[in-house]
């Protein structure tokens, strides 16, 4: 993929994240923050499918921002073609991972296996 | 361990009428002899009009013939000698000691560069950066017609890279860039001011080809905008300026190949319409002046504002000189 592909890809995931984590701490305010990040008020969020979709979403966005970000930092620390394929292909591997294993917690607690 | 010596007895090419003398501490590295670099100090007088390259002459002349300095024009046109001067990348030709309002004068070389010996840095990656840009006019010959000898340019199509055309590759910017400090893959800014110079020049047709070459894991996508770059320029050329142009024009490239997804036209045909009076370029500054017996504004170029700049003046004041002389 070209550098400026990824890098449209970078800056448009910083601003949807943005929109999208204002929302989701907007959401806190609803019934109070206490009360909103109780246990029983938490697994509700879960079991609702609109905000499902919208962690699911951040969860994407932020994955694929932050190890892009990752990756640029480390391209810009050190330089060589190994390198530069472990970086890239690890910040792949670890962005997957992540979202992997984010999505497995999200679709569990939405099906009440918690 | 410092070398503290005088210069007084000494026959200097510097008057030694001055009354005014520096510490010169010039840095001494051997990468093959020595582990670190190490600082030897001279004291040096000066007139106002004594360069920094010329009390590095003096001492090489009469102290230590051993100090590796490169040089040659001794006015700012070769960019041979750029060094780091009491800590910013500078032309030791183009800096008065006197402009330095400083007792000490500390001369290094320059950073981001290999060093061969002592204030001589190695400039083979610049120009194999500056090489792989394709520093010139790609287009296909088949064009020129038999009775064609030149290609005209309108004075605002020269204005649109001229600037650019500055450029003496001394290394200043690159040495002064702070991605090019961790990042000696990045292309940096000498080459990216390069690569706009012939993007911008309307008898180039290798716009994609460049782009291209700078849209890469370590191209223009590296550069912050510290813009550390265009302060440290001596030809005012501002490469910083048009890393925002490159961005808008890697994002038409892209709209023009996926037009689809960005839901616009693409663009291809509105460059058939842009035709512009043409002028062989011997005619172009005049040009861009208002005709009439006495003229009352003229347009500054960019190359002009930068030479105002330069000079410490407002664009204004630089331009009511040029009325004033013509």
């Amino acid at each position: 993929m070209k550098e400026s592909t990824i890098m449209k890809i970078h800056y448009g995931t910083a601003l949807a994240s943005v929109g999208l984590v204002a929302v989701h701490i907007l959401m806190r305010l609803t019934t109070g923050f206490a009360d909103s990040l109780s246990y029983e008020n938490v697994l509700a969020n879960y079991r609702s499918v609109p905000y499902v979709i919208m962690l699911e979403l951040i969860l994407i966005l932020l994955a694929v921002h932050g190890f892009n970000g990752l990756r640029v930092i480390l391209l810009e620390l050190k330089q060589g073609r190994v390198y530069e394929k472990a970086v890239s292909y690890g910040s792949m591997v670890g962005m997957i991972v992540l979202i992997g294993y984010g999505s497995r917690t999200i679709i569990m607690t939405n099906m009440g296996m918690t | 361990m410092a070398q503290v010596s005088s210069i007084a007895d000494e026959q200097v090419s510097t008057p030694l009428s001055s009354s005014k003398s520096i510490l010169l501490r010039i840095s001494k590295f051997n990468p093959q002899l020595d582990e670190s670099s190490k600082f030897l100090e001279f004291t040096v007088p000066y007139e106002k009009w004594t360069t920094v390259l010329e009390a590095i002459l003096d001492v090489k002349k009469h102290f230590d013939h051993s100090v590796a300095v490169r040089y040659s024009c001794r006015q700012a046109t070769c960019g041979s000698c750029g060094m780091m001067i009491n800590g910013k990348p500078k032309l030791a030709c183009f800096t008065k000691i006197s402009e330095l309002d400083s007792d000490v004068v500390t001369v290094e070389p320059m950073n981001n560069f290999p060093v061969i010996r002592d204030l001589t840095v190695g400039f083979e990656k610049l120009f194999e950066k500056h090489q792989k840009i394709q520093p010139y006019l790609i287009r296909d010959d088949s064009e020129l017609e038999s009775d064609e000898r030149e290609f005209l340019q309108s004075p605002q199509e020269v204005e649109q890279y001229i600037q650019f055309a500055n450029c003496i590759k001394c290394g200043l910017c690159n040495s002064a860039c702070p991605t090019m400090a961790t990042d000696s893959s990045f292309v940096g800014p000498q080459a990216l001011a390069q690569a706009y110079r012939y993007v911008a020049d309307s008898r180039d047709k290798g716009k994609d080809t460049r782009l291209n070459i700078i849209d890469e894991s370590h191209g223009i996508w590296r550069c912050h905008f510290a813009g550390s770059c265009s302060q440290v320029c001596p030809k005012g050329v501002d490469p910083a300026t048009k890393s925002k142009e490159y961005y808008s024009e890697i994002d038409k490239n892209m709209k023009n190949q996926f037009p689809e997804f960005f839901g616009v036209q693409s663009s291809t045909e509105e460059s058939v319409e842009y035709a512009p009076k043409r002028q062989p370029a011997n005619v172009v500054a005049p040009a861009s002046r208002n005709s009439g017996k006495k003229p009352r504004s003229i347009r500054l170029t960019q190359s002009q504002v930068a030479i105002a700049r330069k000079l410490g003046i407002t664009p204004e004041s630089y331009a009511n000189q040029l009325i004033r002389e013509s």
